[in-house]
């Protein structure tokens, strides 16, 4: 009997950011400002697509220097440029599954600030082996830790 | 401005059938045995199915009552493990309109002689889209003409 | 079964960045103390008091097995951080942060009026 499983949740995460939402959608949108901020704390990126439009698919292939086992594969669902990003991604180890996740990120004008809200819906599955999640949740939270002291 | 706004909404149905996982899992699996079940109702013109079963390969199918909006379903499957479980993600359109994209989970578990078959979808509604419930009851509808088909053959 | 020590036990122990260094490699698999102590730039016996505490909170525990000892993680300990949906929230928030510095170090700088 294989230990199967698929275990769904939500989360939702709200930010405010100092800039406009034009801004804020261009360090999404242009691939030389993604890369500049979507790095992991620690871990080394191997490999790395860049494809942002309607069903634009992006790969990345990230872990620590000698594994580099995480694949991540996103595909662009729903843009509206300034306002909305959907995109459905899925992660594997090693080529097994973890997690499935639609991810929506929305961002509305506050003044001269703008609120972004992320919202994922994640299938996680069979409880694998989810180190490139569990690596940056420890890291953030021993930084959190650290910074607190 | 046009008015933006998302809804996000999860739903799960379980559903026993009378036959084995292997048989409720065929009835996924090949686009002959889909057809049968999956799709608008029987009123509405359809499309044929299109189905690449496969992870990486994508479904679609579209139909709508005549002379009114084409809804079309469009999807692409993320994890299959045959007999077990099926992961996909699909988008609805009405006409030209995005409507919805939503994360399915199926999974087949043995029941003793039948099936427990347990579907799960976390979706999106769009821009005011969203059916108060309507997509819950639509995918009972759905999971009573497979029923109906896998009696048929059984 | 061992109790999970209280929350206040747990942030105590990773007070201090050498622990907090100790409990990252831990994570990433079981350790003799010798590995661990290898990266640190202290003495051994200044690494063992470290573990003494980490033992003390339940994140860690050690077993010896003839001159070895080895050190790992006590999952039930870290279950709450260790829980995956904690996990993505968690990469997230990590992920966001570095949206805000990347924005903030971005950002243009205000044009000075030219005066005619």
């Amino acid at each position: 009997m294989t230990g199967r499983s698929a275990q769904h949740g939500t989360i939702r995460l709200e930010r405010r950011y100092k800039a406009s939402p034009k801004r804020v959608f261009a360090a999404w949108a242009e691939p030389e400002a993604r890369a500049k901020w979507d790095v992991p704390g620690r871990w080394a990126i191997a490999e790395q697509s860049f494809d942002f439009r309607e069903s634009g698919r992006e790969l990345k292939r990230f872990g620590p220097q000698t594994d580099p086992r995480f694949v991540a594969e996103t595909l662009y669902l729903d843009i509206v440029p300034q306002r909305r990003i959907v995109f459905s991604y899925s992660t594997t180890s090693n080529g097994t599954p973890i997690s499935v996740s639609l991810t929506t990120i929305e961002m509305a004008a506050d003044g001269r600030e703008t609120r972004l809200l992320l919202t994922e819906q994640i299938v996680f599955l069979d409880g694998h082996d989810n180190a490139g999640n569990r690596e940056e949740g420890l890291s953030s939270m021993l930084d959190k830790i650290g910074a607190m002291l | 401005m046009t008015q933006r706004s998302t809804k996000h909404a999860t739903f799960t149905i379980e559903r026993i059938f009378p036959v084995s996982p292997a048989r409720v899992f065929a009835a996924y699996a090949d686009a002959k045995a889909k057809a049968r079940w999956f799709g608008g109702p029987d009123e509405w013109e359809k499309s044929n199915l299109t189905l690449d079963f496969r992870v990486g390969g994508r479904e679609s199918v579209s139909g709508g009552p005549s002379g009114g909006p084409v809804h079309h379903y469009n999807a692409l499957y993320q994890d299959i493990v045959p007999n077990e479980r099926i992961v996909l993600t699909y988008e609805m359109h009405l006409d030209k309109t995005r409507i919805s994209v939503s994360l399915g989970t199926t999974e087949f578990k043995p029941a003793g002689e039948g099936t427990k078959l347990v579907y799960t979808e976390q979706s999106v509604f769009l821009d005011g889209h969203d059916d108060a419930g309507g997509r819950e009851q639509g995918t009972r509808g759905l999971l009573d003409n497979l029923e109906a088909a896998l009696r048929r053959v059984a | 079964m061992q109790p999970v020590a209280p929350l206040d036990l747990t942030f105590q122990a990773l007070a201090d960045p050498t622990r907090r260094t100790m409990v990252e490699r831990l994570s990433r698999g079981p350790a003799s103390v010798s590995e661990l102590a290898e990266p640190l730039a202290m003495t051994l016996s200044a690494v063992v008091q470290h573990l003494a505490v980490l033992e003390a909170s339940g994140l860690v525990r050690s077993q010896k097995a003839g001159r070895v000892r080895t050190c790992r993680i006590e999952p039930k300990a870290l279950q709450a951080a260790e829980r995956w949906i904690s996990e993505r929230r968690a990469s997230w928030e990590h992920r966001l942060d570095r949206l805000g510095a990347f924005l903030a170090e971005t950002e243009p700088k205000p044009r000075r009026r030219r005066k005619t």
